[in-house]
C-alpha cells in the first residue's frame, strides 16, 4: 500500500502540488491511524496534510478520484485488493475451471499461462495482472508520450505474448475446426488484452509523465526568442512568468532596513545600553521599512521591438509586490506616460492597450530615441532620483536622427542603475543605424535580452541590487 | 490531563456528535482534521472566508477539552514582545539598584579587582531568569500545567519574521529564550491557526500544519446549522431563509453573508413573529446580513425571482 501512496504522491506533484518529505511521511502516519476501509475519510485525512491551499485541494481531489479509479480503489477496498494482487502468478496458472466453461472453449494442458487466463474471461485477474506487470517494468519512469508504445510493448511481453502467438500458430497448424475456433478467440482476446494495456498506459503516461513533457516545452520556451513565440504559447508563457515573479517575490520582498524613526524598541534600546548604566546612548526604532525600488521602464513600442515589450511589462508588473513603484513610458517618435493604463486595467487588458496604441497619444512614425528622451527630461527627470532604476528596453536604432545620447548621461548621472536592455543579439549593436556605441557609456548596464531567461537576470539584478 | 484527551477523540464519529452538542455542526473534514490533529499532535491551519466558525471552532475545542484557552491576535507589527514573552524592565532595574546599594556589603573584604568579580561570581545572575520572564499567550500556553487549546487568529495578518517566530513552536513545541535557555512544553497545545488569505503564508509554516479549508456551508450543513442555534423557528421559514442566503452568496456582492450573519438574521425574524418570506420583510431586515449599499441595491434588483426561488426550494423538501 505504500507503493500506492507513493505513486499517489508522484502524481500529485506532477500535478503541481509541492509536497515536501516531511508531509509525504505525515500521510504515512495517517494512513496507520485511518487505515483504508473509508474512501471519504482517507480522501479528507490526505488532503489536509498532502495540501495546504484551496487550489491544491482541487487539484487534490480531482487526482484523488483518477488515481483510485484506476488503481481499483474507487469501489473495493484496497486491502482485498492487494491479497488479490499476492494471488496473481497462481490465478494465471490456474483460472478457475468454471469460467472457462462459460467460454466453451477447452483449456488444454499445453496452453500458456496467458492463453489460460485470456480463455478464463476472468477480467479481475487480467486486470491484476497489467498491473502487475506494469509494476514490474517501472511504469512510473515513463517520461515523453513516444515512450508509450515501449512500455506497451514490455507489458505485453512480460504477460506472455510470445507463447500466446506460438499458441496460435500451434492452434492453426493442427487445423481442426475446433483448434481454429480457439485460435480465433485467442486472437480477438489478444487484441481486447492489447486495447486494455494501451488505456492502463495511457492513464498513467498522464499521472506520471505529463508534467515532463511540460517541463520540455518550458525549457525550450524559456530559451526561445520572445518575438518568435506564438499565440498558442502565451498561456505557458505567462505562467512560467508567473513561477519566476512568485520565487523573486518571496526571495526579495521581505528585505527589510532599519528606519530612523517609528515607535521606540524599548527592550533592545535598554539591552543595547546596559553597558552605559542604563543612559541611552543608542536609541532602536521598531518600524523597519520595506526596502523596495523605483522603477522607470522606457520602452520602445517600434514594430522591431514590439513583441518583446509585452513581456518585459508583464514581467515588472507581475513583480509588483517587490517594487515599490513602477511608472511606465512607451515611445516610438514621441513619449508618453502609460502607468495609468496599468493603475485603471487588469494586467492583461492594459497590455493589449499598449500593444494597440488606440487612445494613446503616441505618433507610430519612426522610431526616434532623441525625441523620447528630451521628452523624458522636459516632462519626468526630477521623478528620477537616487533610488530609481530606469530600464530602457530598445534596438536602440534611431534611423540616423541625433541621438541625444547628453540627456541619457544626464540621466545615468541621476539614477541609481540605467540598465538597456537590447532584443538584438551583441554582435549587431553598432551596425547600421544602430546607436548603442553612443549610448553604452551612459548605462551601468546594457544586456542583451530576448528570451524569458534573459528577463529573469534582469529581475534577480534588480532586486539583489537595490 | 493526557488521559483526558486520550478518551475525548476517540473517533471521528464521536467528535461530530459532542461537537453538535456544544452547538457546533462539525463537517466530516472537519471532524477528520481533529482527529488527526488530536493524534499525530499537529497543529491545525483554518483557511476560509470570514464568518464561517474558523475561531469558534478552537473555543469549541477548548470546552470540549476542558481546558485552558489562549488567543493571540495578530496584527502588522506584532512581536514576540507581545506573543511570546517581555521582561519585567521596572522590576529589572529595581534589581540594579539594590544591587548597586548591596555591591559594598558583599564586596567588603574583596581586595582587587580580580576578587571582588570573583566574589561577586558566586552569586547567582538573576537579571535574566525566569523571575523577570513575563509569559505572552504562546508561552503561556507551553507552560500550562494540562492540554491547553492555543489560537493564534489571523495569522496572515502578522510580519513574516514573526511567521519564522512560531515555526519552532509549532514543531517542537518549544520556545528558546536566549538569555535562559529551552522552554520546552510539559503538555503540547491543542494549536489553531487561522488565516483569511491577506497574504500567502509560508511554505515553512504550512508544513508544519494539517490543513483545512472551511468554505461556506451547503444548504443543508446550514440548515442544520439554524435548526441548532434558533430552535424556535418554524422549518418552513428555516428552509426558505438558508434557500435565500445561499442565492445571496452567489450574488457578486462585496461582503458575502456569513453564518453569524444567517443566525442572527432567523434569530431577529423569530423576534418578529415571521412565518414565511416576503419582499417587505426582507427588506427591511436586509441590514442585518448585508453591511454595504451596493450590496443592498444589488439585493433588491434580484429580490422577487430570489424569494420565489427561495419558496419553491423550501417547498421541495
Amino acid at each position: 500500500m505504500e507503493r500506492i501512496l507513493e505513486d499517489f504522491i508522484i502524481t500529485l506533484r506532477n500535478n503541481g502540488v509541492r509536497i515536501s518529505i516531511s508531509e509525504s511521511i505525515d500521510a504515512a502516519n495517517v494512513l496507520k491511524f485511518i487505515g483504508y476501509s473509508q474512501k471519504s475519510i482517507l480522501r479528507d485525512s490526505l488532503a489536509s496534510v498532502l495540501t495546504k491551499s484551496l487550489d491544491e485541494k482541487i487539484i487534490f481531489y480531482s487526482c484523488f478520484e483518477d488515481f483510485f479509479e484506476v488503481q481499483g480503489m474507487a469501489h473495493n477496498s484496497p486491502d482485498s485488493k492487494e491479497k488479490g494482487s499476492e494471488d496473481k502468478e497462481t490465478e494465471i496458472k490456474e483460472p478457475k475451471e468454471k469460467e472457462a466453461k462459460n467460454n466453451n472453449i477447452p483449456i488444454d494442458q499445453k496452453d500458456s499461462a496467458l492463453t489460460k487466463l485470456l480463455l478464463s474471461d476472468d477480467m479481475t485477474s487480467r486486470e491484476i495482472a497489467i498491473r502487475e506487470a506494469a509494476r514490474s517494468i517501472d511504469i512510473r519512469s515513463i517520461q515523453y508520450f513516444t515512450q508509450k508504445g515501449r512500455y506497451m510493448a514490455r507489458i505485453m511481453n512480460y504477460l506472455g505474448d510470445a507463447a500466446l502467438f506460438k499458441d496460435i500458430q500451434r492452434l492453426l497448424k493442427e487445423n481442426t475446426a475446433k483448434s481454429t475456433e480457439k485460435a480465433k478467440a485467442l486472437q480477438v482476446q489478444e487484441k481486447q488484452l492489447f486495447g486494455a494495456v494501451k488505456a492502463f498506459v495511457e492513464k498513467h503516461f498522464t499521472f506520471f509523465a505529463s508534467s515532463s513533457t511540460d517541463k520540455i516545452i518550458e525549457k525550450s520556451l524559456r530559451e526561445t526568442s520572445l518575438s518568435k513565440i506564438g499565440i498558442q504559447d502565451l498561456n505557458i508563457m505567462r505562467k512560467i512568468v508567473n513561477k519566476i515573479t512568485k520565487r523573486l517575490n518571496s526571495l526579495y520582498s521581505r528585505k527589510r532596513k532599519t528606519a530612523r524613526r517609528g515607535q521606540l524598541d524599548f527592550k533592545k534600546t535598554l539591552r543595547e545600553n546596559i553597558a552605559y548604566q542604563g543612559v541611552l546612548f543608542n536609541i532602536s526604532w521598531k518600524y523597519k521599512k520595506i526596502d523596495r525600488p523605483d522603477i522607470i521602464a522606457v520602452c520602445d513600442i517600434s514594430r522591431s521591438v514590439q513583441s518583446y515589450v509585452q513581456f518585459l511589462l508583464l514581467f515588472l508588473y507581475s513583480l509588483s509586490e517587490s517594487f515599490a513603484r513602477i511608472k511606465t513610458f512607451i515611445f516610438c517618435s514621441n513619449l508618453v506616460e502609460v502607468s495609468n493604463i496599468f493603475d485603471n486595467y487588469p494586467l492583461e487588458e492594459a497590455l493589449k492597450i499598449i500593444e494597440s496604441g488606440k487612445g494613446l497619444d503616441i505618433i507610430m512614425g519612426s522610431t526616434d530615441y532623441g525625441q523620447a528622451f528630451q521628452d523624458l527630461k522636459k516632462g519626468w527627470l526630477d521623478i528620477i532620483t537616487n533610488k530609481t532604476f530606469v530600464l530602457i528596453l530598445g534596438d536602440g536604432r534611431n534611423n540616423f536622427a541625433d541621438n541625444q545620447s547628453e540627456i541619457l548621461t544626464m540621466i545615468y548621472k541621476r539614477c541609481k542603475r540605467l540598465i538597456w536592455l537590447n532584443p538584438e543579439s551583441r554582435f549587431l549593436w553598432n551596425s547600421g543605424d544602430s546607436e548603442m556605441k553612443s549610448y553604452l557609456p551612459s548605462c551601468h548596464m546594457a544586456m542583451e535580452c530576448n528570451t524569458i531567461n534573459h528577463l529573469e537576470r534582469v529581475a534577480d539584478h534588480i532586486l539583489s541590487y537595490r | 490531563m493526557k488521559e483526558n484527551n486520550d478518551i475525548k477523540f476517540q473517533s471521528i464519529e464521536e467528535i461530530e456528535q459532542e461537537y453538535k452538542k456544544k452547538g457546533y455542526i462539525c463537517s466530516p473534514q472537519i471532524a477528520t482534521n481533529l482527529y488527526l490533529a488530536s493524534h499525530l499532535e499537529k497543529p491545525i491551519l483554518i483557511e476560509g472566508p470570514a464568518g464561517v466558525g474558523k475561531t469558534e471552532l478552537a473555543n469549541i475545542t477548548a470546552s470540549y477539552l476542558d481546558s485552558d484557552f489562549f488567543r493571540l491576535q495578530c496584527y502588522e507589527g506584532l512581536d514576540e514582545s507581545k506573543a511570546i514573552y517581555e521582561w519585567k524592565y521596572g522590576k529589572q532595574l529595581l534589581y540594579t539598584q539594590i544591587l548597586k546599594e548591596k555591591l559594598n556589603n558583599i564586596l567588603e573584604d574583596a581586595d582587587g579587582l580580580e576578587a571582588s568579580m570573583a566574589k561577586l561570581h558566586q552569586y547567582d545572575d538573576i537579571f535574566f531568569s525566569k523571575k523577570f520572564l513575563e509569559p505572552r499567550p504562546l508561552l503561556k500556553a507551553l507552560l500550562s500545567k494540562n492540554k491547553s487549546v492555543l489560537l493564534i487568529d489571523e495569522v496572515d495578518k502578522s510580519d513574516q519574521e514573526f511567521e519564522a517566530y512560531l515555526l519552532e513552536i509549532l514543531s517542537d513545541y518549544q520556545i528558546s529564550i536566549p538569555e535562559i535557555g529551552t522552554i520546552k512544553a510539559g503538555y503540547k497545545p491543542f494549536v489553531f491557526l487561522t488565516s483569511n488569505n491577506t497574504r500567502e503564508l509560508s511554505e515553512a509554516l504550512k508544513r508544519r500544519c494539517l490543513h483545512l479549508y472551511i468554505p461556506f456551508p451547503d444548504a443543508h450543513l446550514e440548515n442544520e446549522i439554524i435548526r441548532l442555534k434558533v430552535p424556535g423557528i418554524s422549518e418552513i421559514l428555516r428552509k426558505q431563509l438558508v434557500a435565500f442566503i445561499q442565492q445571496a452568496r452567489a450574488l457578486d456582492m462585496k461582503k458575502v453573508p456569513s453564518i453569524g450573519e444567517t443566525i442572527d438574521w432567523a434569530r431577529s425574524l423569530l423576534l418578529l413573529h415571521a412565518d414565511i418570506l416576503n419582499v417587505q420583510l426582507v427588506k427591511k431586515t436586509a441590514n442585518l446580513f448585508l453591511k454595504h449599499e451596493e450590496d443592498k441595491a444589488m439585493l433588491e434588483n434580484h429580490i422577487y425571482d430570489m424569494i420565489i426561488k427561495a419558496i419553491r426550494i423550501a417547498g421541495e423538501k
